[in-house]
Order: C-alpha cells, then structure tokens, then sequence
C-alpha cells in the first residue's frame, strides 16, 4: 500500500504514488534550474507539465487512476533531461533575433578584443558599428591631422572609465541588463567598495581627506538615488572625473616636486632661498624640515585628490595608479634634463654633488 | 566515445533545421514532430523540444495557435513564418552547398 499525492499538471489532476511524486518534483526543479535565463521559462514549464500528463492519461484507464513510481520513471524517462542551446545564457540569439528595448548606453573602454586600451573598441560598441571600421576611421585622422588625433586617444584612454563588469560591458553596448543582476553586482561591488574604503581610511588617517571622502559617498549616494539603473558607487561621472583629475594631479604635484628639488638645491649651494638669504645662526636641518613641512603642507590636498581619484575608479584601479606614476616620474625626469641642458650652474651643481659627495656639503648642511 | 560525441554536436547542430523542415512540411503539434523523428538519428525528447521550439519562437522563426483537439487538453499546433521560410530556404541552399562540397571532396580520393 502506498501514499497518494494529488498533482496540478498545468491545471490538471493527477493522482500519483509519493516516490512517483518525488521523482516528478526533482524533475520539474531540475527543468526549473536549468531554464532560469530563459525568458520563456514558464511557458516551457507548463508544456513540459502538459506533456507529463498527457503521458500520464495514456498509461491510467482500465479502472486504474493512481500512476506508480514505475510509470513516472518511465515518462520522465520518456520526456527526456532538459536542454538548453548552446547559445551562451543572456546572449543575444543571433543576429536574427530582434533587438529589445535599450538599457542606458555609455562610452566605456571595452577591453576584450583591444588592439591597445580599448579606446576604438569601445567607441564602436557605442555607435553599434564594427571595432575595424572605428580603426581604419582613427588610422586615417591619425594621418590626416598629423597625430593631433593620438592626443584625443590619450585623453580617451585616461578619461574614458573601464568597462569591467557584465553590466558595463552591456551599458557599453546600450543593452539591457537583467534586473537581478543588476541589483547582485550593486550589492558586491559596494561591499567591494567598502572594504577598499576600510584599507584607505586605516592607511590615512587624515581627518581632511575623510571629509573629502565623505562628501564624495555622500555625492555618489545622490546620484545613485536620482539615477536607479545605474550601479551605486562609483558612479559613471565620477570616474570620468578621476580621469581627468589624476594626470593633472600628476601634473601639478610633479611642479611641485621639481619646484621643492630647486629650492633644496639652492638652500645646500648657496643657503639661498628664492633670493632670500638665511639667517646665519640657523642650523641647516631647521631649514630642510621647514622646507619638508612646506612641501607636506602643499601637497595634502593633491595627495586627497589623487586617493579620492583611486578609490572612485573602483577595484580595477592598478593600471591607473602605475600610469600616475610613470607619469610624474617622466616629467621629475623631463623637467631634470631640461634644467641640466638650458639653466645654468644646475648642470654644476649636479656634479658637485655626485663627485664631491663627502666634502663642504655635508659640513654646511651640518652634520 | 569521441566519436560518439562529434555526431552529438552534428546532430544538436541540424535539429533546428530539421524542425523548420518538418513544420514547413504541414501544420503540426509537438507529438507529431516527436513521432516523426523517432526512430532516425534524430529521435528527441520534450525536453530538448520544447526548449528548442521556445527559442525558434522568440527569434520569431515559427509561430503557434491553439486547436482544441478530441481527446485531451487543447494542443499548439506550430507553423513556419515567412521569416521562418526564409530561414529554412536559406538553410536548405547552405546544406546543398555542403552535400556538394562533401561529393566533390569525396571524387577526388584516389
């Protein structure tokens, strides 16, 4: 003697012995999970549901109404593991199919595929055109302007955000993203977000920079409210921003470094600074820490403005930080071989100081 | 066993062709293109069927209508659209090209 069970089979029912039950659920779960990305997902369910049954009428009558475990067996045999195609899930399903509704559409880097940052790559999948004809397009400006175009490819490069995530790499294409995703990806990357946040706030204690921090979660967190679709932090815009931000950063902060090198150099020659003679009686280290002090002082609030930059261009800021510096070394160095060749005495005071490096320098700096 | 995989992937391959063929062939429901593949290279079950018919729907290839049948719960009965007689006519020439490529290659072994 066995349980019966009472199943609704696409609005039918059916009686069936519980291990014939059993065996029918982890059918239907299996079929469940494996057409969770197929938008037509019910609609199979309840064909797969309505051929169970039919199977199932076949097999009762002769004053039988109840199927045996036996029976399901065979008809799940019958129906067959359920399979998807090949195509890959969330792909489009070949150029035939029609395009659906457009997600928000974006000029993002599109890394796969690059010949070099991704810069044409992702300009194509933005204007819906093939990534060569974008290439022979930018080939031909570069010759046409005599390379002015390969300036705009370097700022495209440094301001043009990443695509690194499935749903940029759609927003690139102007796709829709599904939903689900979406809001999963959100809630990794700002747990992502945070614990990078906790390792920059422990390494810098700087009260001003929290502020800086602040202000920018508090921004990001704005935009994120007014603009639902897209991914909480960082935003699009603030990306853009850190790529415009940082090689001035660069920039500026590389000034500064060869400016802080002169003053140095001319505090160790001729106890001079900027014209300004020293009073005899102070000691030279009191002048290179103030000098210090000064230079930290100045500096602060590009170093805020560079980290900030860093923590708004998400987990995948390491290529960026090497560029920022090969950057500021490159000028350091630029700026050291243009003061060797064109001003005078630096090209002394230079080697003054790789050959006579145990002599009056070190007796004037005090040591 | 290799082997036995290579003719999987021929067959996964043709099966959509097939099923424009056989639905271009008459109105039909999906016991019928079942019946009509079993005992060939191509015997399939519901459960990559339904599945299949499901995509070549939404890439808008065939269509359905439900018909109340005698016995039984109303049946969809599947039918090719011109999008879809495009396809298959475009299918049919891609396979010709291939049966002849095929001939041709075999002609020329020694």
């Amino acid at each position: 003697m066995n349980k019966v069970i009472t199943v609704n089979l696409n609005g039918r029912a059916y009686q069936v012995e519980e291990q014939a039950f059993e065996a029918l659920r982890a059918y239907l779960d299996e079929a469940e999970r494996l057409l969770a990305d197929d938008p037509d997902r019910r609609e199979i369910l309840a064909d797969l549901e309505q051929a169970i049954g039919d199977k199932g009428s076949r097999c009762l009558g002769g004053g039988k109404n109840v199927l045996s475990e036996a029976q399901m067996k065979r008809i799940l045999e019958e129906m067959g593991p359920v399979e998807i195609g090949d195509e890959p899930a969330g792909g489009s399903a070949g150029a035939s199919a029609p395009r659906e509704a457009t997600g928000p559409k974006r000029l993002y880097l599109v890394r796969e595929g690059a010949m070099i940052a991704g810069v044409c790559n992702g300009l194509a999948a933005y204007f819906g055109v093939d990534p060569t004809i974008v290439r022979l397009v930018f080939v031909l400006l570069l010759f046409l302007s005599g390379g002015l175009v390969a300036i705009a490819y370097l700022v495209l490069m440094f301001v043009v955000p990443t695509a690194t995530t499935a749903e940029e790499r759609a927003a690139a294409r102007g796709l829709p993203f599904n939903a689900q995703e979406l809001v999963d990806q959100a809630k990794r990357h700002y747990s992502d977000v945070k614990e990078s946040h906790q390792r920059w706030r422990e390494k810098r204690q700087r009260r001003k920079e929290q502020a800086f921090w602040r202000a920018k979660e508090r921004r990001a967190r704005e935009e994120a409210q007014s603009r639902p679709f897209e991914r909480p932090q960082p935003g699009y815009g603030a990306r853009v921003a850190a790529g415009i931000a940082l090689p001035l950063v660069g920039v500026i902060s590389a000034a500064i470094t060869v400016a802080g090198l002169i003053v140095l150099a001319s505090l160790l020659t001729t106890g001079d600074v900027l014209g300004w003679t020293l009073p005899v009686d102070l000691p030279a280290w009191v002048a290179i820490a103030a000098l210090v002090a000064v230079w930290a002082i100045v500096t602060a609030p590009l170093r805020a403005v560079r980290y900030a930059s860093y923590e708004a261009l998400g987990p995948r800021r390491g290529w960026f930080v090497i560029w920022d510096g090969v950057l500021w070394l490159a000028l350091v160095v630029l700026a050291g071989w243009f003061a060797m060749r064109y001003v005078p005495g630096v090209d002394e005071f230079l080697h003054g100081l790789f050959h006579g490096w145990h002599q009056p320098l070190f007796v004037f700096a005090g040591f | 066993m290799s082997s036995g995989l290579k003719f999987l992937a021929i067959r996964k391959g043709l099966l959509e062709y097939l099923l424009l063929k056989i639905i271009a062939a008459d109105k039909v429901y999906v016991a019928d293109i079942l019946a009509r593949l079993a005992g060939t290279e191509f015997a399939t079950q519901e459960g990559t069927l339904y599945p299949l018919l499901s995509k070549i729907r939404r890439e808008d290839l065939v269509d359905y209508e439900w018909q109340e049948s005698g016995a039984g719960p109303p049946r969809k009965y599947y039918r090719l659209t011109a999008k879809g007689r495009a396809q298959l006519g475009e299918l049919n020439d891609y396979w010709r090209g291939i049966n002849r490529t095929v001939e041709q290659l075999e002609r020329q072994e020694p």
